[in-house]
């Protein structure tokens, strides 16, 4: 079986598991929610500020849904050892993680798109569709090498008793780069500045390549034990 | 097992291993040739669960080695795994899909083509006698019958050798009777179970295990098999 194909199957079951149980949407959705009135609440931002309070918040959101995402992910395959049928298939351990990550990313990136107009009604924000474009293709980006990242660390940590800590405490340091890339180059989007080729930008396909080449490398010693 | 010059399908050498710094198998040595149906038996946490994820590759060894179809257990090739078939104490099973749903699922990863899928889930669900249930999700089934899906799910694939643990557990009279299928098909079998007189009338060889070693063998058929198990477990 080709890996594309394990992926793709893989993928299909996790979404075909949400689509029933709606674990991670609901939560995701009500936290990125309460999450949302509670900054524009306490902030009460001015147009001005909101356009420069935006990238951080969003991302803010992201981050902490992400890790909610990667743990609900987790329980899901804890729940009746599920991981334990896919390493001992003849799938490759590679497909395994591709699987996971995409999964991963796609829940993540739903959730993004879905906050942005919230987002841009709270903070009363005007924003052109070139620099929603933007906001989205950033975010997409941020959200790929926190997939890549979080789905090893969560294997990584799998059959670890404190595992909900040891995943904070590992991925939240690591992402340090990639969240300051985005939010510079999400500020440089809402002033009308789209260059990839700036150093963030560099900077963020860096490490999400960076991560995603060390979860493919790592993924066979990962799952060891 | 030792007179078999056939190469082994499993095959365990000198394995330990330590587990919250405890020695919960130490030194075990285990042969599994062509078509042997071997019962590994003996009292709770005596190591047996811990040895069968060692021997399938889950669970590495601190020491010895393991080899599963002549190939070093952390070396062997993925399409091997084609060729097992494993049973633990939970099903594997995504519980919100339903019983078919999970099946194609699996053998979708054992890349089993659409008609053979489909021909052999109509014919393993007629088999357990799960067809009224195939639409339903796996969360709704009860012990029993999800049992009997686990071992739907061993047998998807045809595999050549089954580790299987505790395949009885929760099965009525009605299943336990088709659960003998597993052990007269041409596999080898490599099992677990508390229940001794309803095992070893399907096993050829039993071991016995206890501390995390294996403490005698005998013949299944072995008229003195109980004097044998009441001394070595004593």
């Amino acid at each position: 079986m080709s890996t594309l194909t394990a992926t793709l199957a893989l993928v299909q079951r996790d979404f075909m598991v949400e689509a029933r149980s709606k674990e991670i949407f609901i939560p995701l959705g009500l936290f990125c929610l309460v999450l949302l009135l509670l900054f524009v609440f306490s902030l009460s931002p001015l147009p001005d500020q909101s356009r420069q309070l935006f990238p951080a918040l969003y991302l803010t959101l992201l981050a902490l849904s992400g890790i909610l995402a990667l743990e609900k992910a987790i329980e899901r395959e804890r729940r009746d050892d599920g991981l334990y049928g896919i390493v001992v298939s003849p799938v490759g351990l590679s497909s395994l993680y591709l699987g996971k990550t995409f999964s991963t990313l796609a829940f993540l990136f739903v959730v993004g798109i879905v906050s942005i107009p919230v987002f841009i009604a709270f903070l009363g924000l005007s924003l052109s569709w070139l620099q929603l474009l933007w906001i989205v293709w950033v975010e997409m980006l941020f959200l790929f090498g926190f997939s890549a990242l979080g789905t090893i660390m969560t294997l990584l940590s799998w059959n670890v008793r404190a595992r909900h800590v040891l995943l904070a405490v590992l991925l939240y340091p690591l992402m340090i780069p990639p969240l300051l890339a985005s939010s510079s180059l999400m500020r440089q989007g809402l002033n009308g500045r789209f260059e990839m080729g700036s150093g963030w930008g560099s900077l963020l396909v860096g490490f999400d390549l960076l991560y995603f080449g060390m979860g493919l490398l790592l993924i066979e010693h990962v799952l060891e034990e | 097992m030792a007179q078999d010059t056939s190469p082994p399908l499993l095959e365990a050498v000198g394995v330990s291993k330590v587990l919250s710094e405890r020695w919960v198998l130490r030194s075990v040595h285990l042969r599994l040739g062509q078509k042997e149906r071997v019962l590994l038996y003996g009292p709770n946490g005596a190591g047996k669960t811990t040895l069968l994820k060692l021997l399938c590759g889950i669970q590495r060894p601190n020491s010895g080695h393991v080899r599963l179809f002549g190939h070093p257990i952390d070396r062997a090739p993925r399409a091997c795994l084609r060729h097992l078939g494993l049973l633990l104490s939970r099903g594997f099973f995504a519980e919100e899909l339903t019983l078919e749903e999970n099946l194609r699922f699996f053998g979708k990863l054992y890349g089993m083509d659409k008609q053979s899928l489909d021909e052999r889930i109509e014919g393993l669900f007629s088999w357990a006698g799960l067809e009224h249930a195939r639409r339903s999700p796996v969360f709704t089934l009860s012990t029993g019958q999800r049992q009997r899906l686990a071992l739907v799910r061993v047998r998807l694939h045809s595999p050549r050798l089954l580790i299987l643990d505790e395949p009885f557990n929760g099965l009525d009279e009605e299943a336990l009777g088709f659960a003998r299928d597993l052990f007269v098909q041409p596999t080898t079998v490599l099992f677990t179970s508390h229940d001794l007189a309803f095992s070893k009338e399907l096993a050829t060889t039993v071991l016995l295990i206890k501390g995390g070693r294996i403490v005698a063998e005998s013949e299944a058929n072995n008229p003195a098999l109980m004097n044998v198990v009441m001394e070595a477990l004593a």
